[in-house]
């Protein structure tokens, strides 16, 4: 029974991938139709779409990491209310955020790849400052002070030490920033420039053929195998082979007025981007359309959005519980990660390629469709697409609480007259808290923000914040777009008070 | 009586464990020795029913509790008591909640009556409230303590539980189980690497063989 369970959570994991690739086995004559155009366009998509994936992983690496090092090094007046504010672009989608910049300096600069790169980096930098105050808050002082006594100055000791420290939560800010911005079709249409998502949305509702798009999606695919391996291998190079014991509790430095003033502005210059340039523009233009916004209106998205989000949530909570007490109280924690990795690839692929997947299960003449065949006109699509891609966003928390969980916990509950579901509901659930508030959270707040899913799975006459926020956007309605960001905002500011309150605790 | 029968364990082609037999009466202290790395541990998690050896038996009063690689008794059912090396401490509960984990279900107000008589008998009645979090090494012990000994377990397995903390502290948690082992009615088994440990709390002794 377990073993089944586990092998259908496994095929449902990795359906979406498996299906894209064999479906374009089967069409491979639209090679010969489209092969060529698609092979010409492909060069000039792909340095565009590096261009964007650098730009953005440097503008959140600035946005994220300077002030996770100052919040987390120095003691100064704000400095909680500064990791709050860092965190607050969590709650805007990129294309609002692009909106926003073109509407309010009619810069050229926001359409292009640069542009479009910094709406992504201000997007995502909540995330790099995320995973870096926790891995600062991890390594233990004792490293820098050991450096210290060895004579390394400050360069040196953030080349020599910080950088091979941190290589690991890098390498994640980098690939995480770059799903975002491979996955995210809507920002690119806004900046018009032609990144790959884009350039596959295009080619699919242009030519209305779900082969010719599945042949351009397979090679997404097998690029991300490649690349899969090559991440792994990384990873498996950088991650420290002595982890440190202990971790002494850290001591911020107490700044005198003159570097506090100095690390004020820094913070202040890290959250303009995100948080202080855009709410002053939002409320600017909420104000001129108060009064006249359709409520109804507002009231309906607010509720199909927190419905739905809250839907896909307790969904990838009760999967990943499954695939945990499955894997992990089998003591088989190496079977834990690879589940995560397989379904960190629906979060790294494109949300469309994952669309797809959906789309030709549901439409075409699959089993599934003539199982379910009115599915496609219910949530149930949109809800299933949408956890599976975010169901990493929950399972590496709980690998990585897991692996901090002595193994001595689960056999002292055994010990003292647990069973093993009994362990798992009184000892390992409760030490899991933290890991399941911070993923859940973050479910939630993606959710709430997801168009690219939403926008083609969803079901007909349904309508959610981020929808009506990325038609606003497009049609440059600047007042409509600030109210629905602002209510977006109000919704979402709870889950990023725990994530805050979590980074504190850490 | 708990009795060990030539107990095999290996972890790929290392042999960890070798024709192990050893046996204990309720009552009685019986003191492992052995250098670290000479399984230890290991005998006392097959002891236990945590692992299943590679060979071998673990009986209880005659009754099979481990036949080979099947675990007959699960480790639940045993009624028996482990201090670890770590404390393993539940850091989502409270002191004595800790020590009531492990109670059996009968009313709350029996139970936390029980896990203070405990915590007195340790010597830290005044800790109850406390976060886990907020112990120092030799509280933990004393917690862990309580909470192995208080649902009064038929065997009591002690592993290193003084290796993480100062020789004051490892006086008093020696005095304690002097204390108050005599008056349970357990088989203790005492993993140790000192033979300080064995010569101040144990009956007999047991060396472990090299491998």
């Amino acid at each position: 029974m377990k073993a089944f369970l586990l092998l259908l959570l496994l095929f449902i994991i990795a359906q979406p991938a498996a299906l894209v690739l064999s479906y374009a086995f089967n069409n491979l004559s639209v090679y010969s139709d489209w092969g060529t155009t698609i092979q010409s366009a492909l060069p000039e998509l792909l340095a565009t779409t590096a261009q964007v994936g650098i730009f953005a992983i440097c503008f959140s690496l600035i946005l994220g990491g300077l002030p996770a090092w100052l919040t987390h090094r120095f003691s100064f007046p704000g400095r909680q209310v500064f990791s709050f504010l860092v965190l607050a672009p969590l709650a805007v989608p990129a294309v609002a955020l692009l909106g926003l910049y073109q509407e309010a300096t009619n810069s050229e600069v926001f359409s292009s790849p640069s542009g479009l790169g910094l709406a992504f980096g201000i997007a995502c930098a909540p995330y790099v400052f995320l995973l870096l105050r926790v891995a600062l808050a991890r390594t233990s002082p004792t490293f820098r002070e050991a450096a210290k006594t060895l004579g390394l100055g400050p360069l040196q000791r953030f080349l020599f030490l910080h950088v091979p420290l941190l290589a690991i939560p890098l390498l994640a800010s980098s690939a995480l920033v770059d799903s975002e911005m491979l996955s995210d079709f809507a920002t690119s249409e806004r900046a018009g420039v032609n990144t790959f998502s884009l350039a596959l949305h295009n080619l699919w509702m242009g030519t209305q053929r779900n082969d010719i798009a599945v042949f351009l999606a397979s090679s997404v695919i097998i690029a991300l195998i490649v690349t899969f391996a090559f991440v792994i291998f990384l990873f498996q190079k950088f991650t420290p082979q002595n982890s440190a014991t202990g971790h002494p509790r850290h001591q911020r430095m107490r700044c005198r007025p003159f570097q506090a003033t100095l690390v004020l502005i820094a913070c202040i210059a890290a959250v303009t981007p995100g948080f202080l340039f855009p709410i002053f523009h939002t409320i600017k233009w909420a104000t001129q359309k108060a009064g006249t916004s359709p409520l109804k209106n507002l009231a309906n998205d607010t509720f199909s959005s927190v419905t739905t989000s809250a839907i896909v949530l307790l969904l990838t909570l009760a999967i990943s519980l499954v695939l945990v007490f499955l894997l992990h109280a089998q003591k088989q924690a190496n079977h834990l990660r690879a589940v995560t990795a397989v379904s960190l690839f629906n979060y790294a692929m494109p949300a469309l390629v994952l669309v797809l997947a959906f789309f030709i299960s549901t439409n075409e003449q699959t089993t599934l469709a003539r199982v379910f065949p009115s599915l496609n006109n219910t949530r149930i699509p949109l809800i299933t697409a949408t956890a599976l891609r975010f169901l990493p966003f929950i399972l590496l928390p709980l690998v990585d609480t897991l692996s901090r969980i002595p193994s001595s916990l689960a056999m002292a509950g055994r010990v003292l007259g647990c069973s093993e579901k009994s362990a798992f509901a009184r000892v390992l659930l409760p030490s899991l808290k933290p890991a399941i508030v911070v993923g859940s959270s973050l479910i939630f707040v993606e959710c709430m923000k997801e168009i690219t899913i939403a926008q083609a799975l969803r079901p007909f006459e349904y309508s959610a914040l981020s929808l009506r926020i990325f038609n606003y956007t497009t049609t440059h309605q600047a007042p409509e777009t600030a109210v629905w960001v602002l209510v977006l905002q109000l919704v979402i500011f709870y889950p990023i008070l725990r994530l805050q309150e979590f980074i504190e605790k850490e | 009586m708990l009795e060990a029968r030539s107990i095999c364990f290996s972890e790929g082609k290392t042999n960890i464990l070798n024709n192990i037999s050893l046996k204990n009466e309720p009552k009685k202290c019986l003191a492992i020795l052995g250098p670290s790395g000479s399984g230890k541990t290991t005998l006392l998690r097959i002891l236990c029913g945590l692992i299943a050896p590679t060979s071998g038996t673990v009986l209880w009063e005659n009754k099979v509790l481990t036949q080979g690689t099947k675990i007959l008794v699960s480790p639940e059912k045993r009624f028996f008591g482990l201090v670890f090396q770590d404390s393993a401490l539940f850091p989502h509960l409270n002191v004595i909640n800790n020590v009531i984990f492990g109670l059996p279900r009968a009313t709350p107000t029996e139970n936390k009556k029980c896990a203070q008589e405990w915590l007195q008998k340790m010597g830290i009645e005044r800790l109850a409230n406390r976060d886990i979090s907020t112990l120092s090494g030799g509280e933990k012990q004393r917690v862990a303590l309580a909470r192995a000994l208080a649902p009064s377990p038929r065997v009591l397995f002690l592993d290193e539980p003084f290796s993480s903390v100062d020789r004051i502290v490892r006086t008093e948690l020696i005095t304690v189980l002097n204390q108050v082992l005599p008056a349970a009615n357990t088989a203790t088994f005492l993993v140790t690497h000192d033979e300080r440990d064995a010569a101040e709390l144990a009956d007999e002794t047991f060396q472990m063989p090299q491998i």
